[in-house]
């Protein structure tokens, strides 16, 4: 139905335009043409990411014989177009955005809009991070089971970054391994920093602060800090079966003490009043131009930028340390969010589209890809994370060691790792799209509710889209 | 165009009832249909398949349950009803009232006027993505000039969109800013078309500015006034991008208007269903509106 | 009105006291496009010191911008290109629709002439913004999204009726004895309509041709909707772009800003004459 309305439009509207159209520059539509393989992926922060990948797609046209339609997308627009095209059933065979994990696979898989991958994620098992795996196992309600329905391919973690120079100038200790992990000293090493600084030149340093914390609805950046503070308060939301446990009383505990603890950092003057508004460049924006001593930020996009701007910078200037130790003791535990591959089910070619996912990750072509990004996601894959870049890093091109690259190595390897709970429910998807947490520090740093106040609506909220989630 | 004003209406009425009249001798009534409708069609084809298609899509959203019990549990929903309903008012109103002050200030002096085209119609002119971006970052804490003129006046900074009605506030006062002028066109415009007499009349019983308003003036003026605040309502109540590039809900997704509501749950949230909801709740305010209007407009 | 000019010290008063008030209006006017240039002049190191003028204004920003030289204008000739063609295109289909429209209400009396002239009306009245999900979604249906046809089809729909009242209002004027005398002749409407209307509102086609251009040149949620490729953007939908990104080039997007308000503000000041009082008829007609 559909199809013939689409078909009478263009040949309507082809009769008329199709000159026009051609001499203009509009997409002639040239879609359902025998082997081709329509893929969209998520432009690279770094022409390197999407050179690579085009150079892959045209591997891929000549091993197999076959033409790849390859259009690269930012992010925010990718998942737009993404939502819109499965909604029309207008899809492509394949479809890398970074908002899939969140936003798109459990809720589409959900309503049994995907292509299974069991196969495909089966014969890459031996090489893949078990941990990484789980957020793809997702549940579709129409075939009433859970399977595989995406290829998660690479990861992000927090990680915190701080200008050295900053603390040098006021006599305090810039290297990494002498910031203060204990929780207190941790937060209270920033603030101190801020107060030095505002002190020691009030002109430069007047509206400089200490901790760059992101506490917006706007940011996902906000749902890392959160996740990573209620781990660090030993809070737990879903069971392992995704129902709700947050309003248990130990973990509604946690949640009350996480969102007063943010709310105290806020009013106590050392985070930018504007972070209650930041998008998730702005605390980027923020550090880069150093109006912010040190700032939590999930990917490594920031010493990214400055690898390429100021190599000075990200040698010597600036360094990357680990999220404090629990209050109560312990090394940290971190949130991961790993990054997936679609395959719609409606596409039309999707024994082709992975093809193409098994091509572009075998293990050395995969590493030439990920390495385009300069360090900012982590392979999902052993062999690949096994490449001497990332336990090295940037080392030797433009100084003799990297703070950066190599601490996240870690953190991934040694530390105890956690992925996001989507794949549980796509309810908890749009808990997080709603970015629940955000709208509790909104709602204890702007309407001035008390902390348990503020939890308790977000729990109730929490509790409410699990209910209404159909 | 501007012949048709200053001609009047009187004789634009005249001279179309009797180029209808004659017109009417030249074929019969099912041909002139025929052809009325045919030069229409194009217009027809959109209006049906773009403004009445979209509307019933969204009226049969009004009436399903789920939608009412999604939104009405939303605490985020509920503010930004409220949220819509203190911008809608407040700007609108507080515009218009400007706009009538200032289209009389305005009107005594030629000198006046030209200002007014020359310069107070620029933010009117421009797109509205200049104007608001440039306001966005005056108003940034750390970066915003305005913080600078404000600690330079010795008040201490403040955080313009870091609180729920400051940013609306600043959403107010850009509205103002933007769509004053065009307004105080509109009252000008009015204001001219009060015949000289009546002011003359009231002269000779010796009445002053505030009398010469209120007995002349104000009744001269009410029915423009009133249909300007509907029509301006109308308006406002869809705005978008305003309130998305000012503040984009922030903070705490707790200035939201109707319209960016929509825009989050249907394309940062995948739920079109809860979206259109969104306007299907406020459709029926909206066409009672509307339709006031055009009663009072034919 | 005469005993006011009796009163001297009252009247210097006067002339104060709208002095005053005009010198606020300009300041108030103009300050955000006067920061908006300073912006746009001032060099990445000083952006984040806010100051009342620019101390080194460079053209960095304008360099950038021409040269396409940094990823939040790597395609800018290419959206302005895009926004000029899709403004071009409403431009054409408001015309054809308008001008058609308002011969059938102006110059043929037929049935549906009150129903046609009250869904102009409600078309105008309706906010946009309550239409633009089902409208994308009807895009989505017929596989047009991501193309210009579906702005240029939105654009046409909204601009339609202002410019068909416009146009309606100053066909009123024209003398009936053209059409009658060309109907004895055993012209037909559309003999009429081609050789005879539009000849004589060629002028105010001009005129709302050009509200039409700009109409679309300045929409900002319908294009963010329907266009989805970097390579499909108009300017607009480029300079939201900046809010989300991971740096903040201030400077650069004023300077875009700049440059993308220029073309608006000249049609203003060309046709101000013309704007003023067709809005007034146009907008409030009939009161």
């Amino acid at each position: 139905m559909a199809h013939t309305r689409r078909d009478f439009l263009k040949t309507t509207a082809a009769a008329g335009a199709g000159a026009l159209s051609g001499t203009l520059g509009f997409p002639m539509v040239s879609r359902a043409q025998a082997r081709t393989v329509v893929i969209w992926w998520n432009r690279g922060y770094y022409k390197e990411e999407d050179e690579a990948m085009i150079k892959i797609a045209q591997e891929f046209e000549k091993a197999k014989n076959v033409k790849v339609d390859i259009s690269f997308t930012i992010q925010e627009d990718l998942l737009k177009k993404i939502i819109a095209a499965i909604q029309a059933r207008r899809v492509p065979d394949c479809a890398f955005c970074f908002y899939n994990d969140w936003e798109v696979m459990p809720n589409y898989a959900w309503q049994d809009k995907l292509a299974e991958t069991t196969d495909v994620i089966n014969e890459l098992k031996p090489r893949y991070n078990e941990k990484f795996l789980q957020v793809a196992y997702v549940y579709n309600n129409v075939a009433k089971k859970r399977a595989y329905y995406g290829v998660p391919i690479e990861a992000q973690i927090m990680h915190i970054h701080y200008w050295r120079d900053l603390l040098k100038e006021v006599g305090m200790a810039d290297e990494p391994e002498k910031i203060p992990l204990k929780w207190n000293d941790y937060w209270d090493y920033w603030k101190k920093a801020q107060d030095a600084l505002r002190k020691k030149d009030p002109a430069k340093y007047g509206k400089l602060y200490g901790i760059g914390m992101t506490e917006s609805t706007r940011g996902s950046d906000t749902i890392y800090n959160f996740e990573m503070a209620l781990l660090s308060f030993g809070g737990q939301l879903l069971d392992p079966d995704g129902k709700v446990i947050a309003d248990q009383p130990k973990n509604r505990e946690a949640i009350v003490k996480a969102i007063a603890w943010f709310a105290e950092l806020y009013n106590s003057g050392y985070v930018p009043p504007d972070a209650i508004n930041w998008s998730d460049g702005d605390n980027n924006a923020n550090f880069h131009s150093k109006s912010i001593v040190m700032t939590p930020n999930p990917s490594l996009s920031i010493p990214a930028a400055q690898f390429f701007q100021s190599p000075d910078n990200y040698f010597n200037k600036m360094a990357t340390v680990e999220w404090p130790d629990n209050p109560g003791g312990g090394k940290a535990s971190y949130m991961v969010a790993v990054k997936t591959i679609l395959l719609p089910k409606d596409g039309k070619n999707t024994d082709l589209a992975k093809e193409f996912v098994r091509f572009v990750l075998e293990p050395n072509r995969f590493a030439e890809y990920i390495k385009g990004a300069n360090g900012r996601w982590f392979p999902a894959f052993t062999d690949v994370a096994k490449d001497p870049f990332f336990a090295k890093g940037q080392a030797g091109k433009g100084g003799p060691v990297d703070y950066h690259i190599p601490l996240a190595t870690k953190l991934y390897l040694e530390r105890n790792v956690k992925v996001f709970d989507h794949w549980k429910s796509p309810a908890n998807s749009q808990v997080y799209a709603e970015n629940i947490w955000g709208k509790a520090m909104a709602r204890t740093n702007v309407d001035k509710w008390p902390a348990d106040k503020a939890a308790d609506e977000a729990i109730n909220r929490m509790k409410t889209i699990f209910t209404q989630w159909r | 165009m501007a012949n048709a004003v200053a001609r009047g209406r009187g004789f634009n009425g005249r001279l179309l009832g009797r180029s209808l009249s004659t017109a009417a001798g030249a074929l019969n009534p099912t041909a002139r249909n025929l052809y009325g409708y045919l030069f229409s069609l194009p217009l027809i084809v959109l209006f049906l398949a773009f403004v009445v298609y979209p509307l019933y899509f969204e009226a049969t959203q009004a009436f399903d349950r789920y939608t009412y019990e999604v939104l009405f549990s939303d605490p985020i929903y509920v503010q930004t009803v409220v949220n819509t309903i203190v911008y809608v008012g407040i700007a609108v109103n507080t515009k218009l009232f400007l706009a009538l002050l200032l289209s009389g200030v305005l009107q005594a002096d030629t000198r006046g006027v030209r200002f007014l085209s020359a310069i107070f119609l620029l933010p009117w002119a421009i797109p509205v993505l200049p104007g608001i971006l440039s306001i966005r970052w005056m108003l940034s804490s750390q970066w915003g000039i305005m913080n600078l003129i404000m600690e330079d006046l010795g008040f201490g900074s403040v955080h313009w969109l870091a609180s729920r009605w400051m940013a609306i506030g600043a959403l107010i006062v850009f509205h103002i800013w933007k769509y004053l002028p065009f307004w105080t066109v509109i009252f000008l415009a009015g204001r001219r078309g009060i015949p000289r007499e009546l002011y003359e009349a009231t002269a000779i019983d010796g009445a002053g500015g505030l009398q010469n308003f209120r007995y002349v003036t104000f009744p001269m003026l009410k029915g423009l006034y009133l249909i300007c605040t509907l029509l301006s309502m109308v308006f406002t109540l869809g705005d978008f991008t305003n309130v998305w590039l000012l503040t984009g809900g922030a903070p705490g997704d707790s200035t939201h208007v109707l319209a960016t509501l929509a825009y989050r749950y249907t394309f940062l949230m995948g739920k079109i269903d809860w979206g259109v909801g969104v306007f299907a709740t406020a459709l029926p305010v909206t066409l009672l509106f509307i339709f006031i209007l055009i009663k009072k407009i034919k | 009105m005469k005993t006011a000019t009796a009163d001297r010290p009252r009247r210097l008063l006067i002339e104060v006291v709208r002095g005053v008030l005009l010198a606020l209006i300009t300041v108030w006017t103009l300050f955000p496009i006067y920061y908006m240039l300073v912006l746009s002049f001032t060099p990445t190191a000083e952006l984040f010191r806010p100051e009342y003028w620019v101390k080194n204004p460079t053209l960095e920003s304008y360099r950038f911008i021409a040269l396409q030289g940094s990823v939040f204008v790597k395609f800018f000739w290419r959206w302005m290109a895009n926004s000029v063609l899709v403004a071009a295109l409403t431009m054409l289909a408001v015309l054809v629709v308008a001008s058609l429209g308002s011969f059938a209400l102006g110059r043929i009396r037929f049935g549906g002439a009150r129903f046609i002239s009250g869904m102009t009306l409600f078309t105008y009245i309706i906010p946009a913004s309550f239409l633009s999900i089902p409208f994308f979604k009807i895009m989505g249906d017929y596989d047009l999204l991501d193309t210009y046809w579906a702005l240029i089809l939105a654009m046409t729909t909204f601009a339609s009726p202002y410019a068909l009242w416009v146009l309606w209002d100053y066909a009123k004027t024209i003398p009936p004895e053209i059409d009658e005398s060309a109907a004895i002749d055993g012209a037909g409407y559309f003999t009429i309509f081609w050789r005879i209307y539009l000849p004589l509102v060629l002028p105010t086609l001009i005129a709302i041709g050009t509200y039409a251009f700009f109409f679309a040149w300045n929409e900002y949620l319908y294009a963010v909707l329907f266009l989805q490729s970097e390579q499909m953007f108009t300017l607009p939908i480029s300079m939201g772009t900046f809010l989300t990104g991971d740096e903040a080039p201030w400077n650069l997007l004023m300077a875009v800003s700049t440059i993308y308000a220029i073309p608006p503000v000249i049609f203003y000041y060309v046709f101000r004459r013309y704007l003023t009082h067709g809005l007034v008829s146009g907008a409030v007609q009939g009161t």
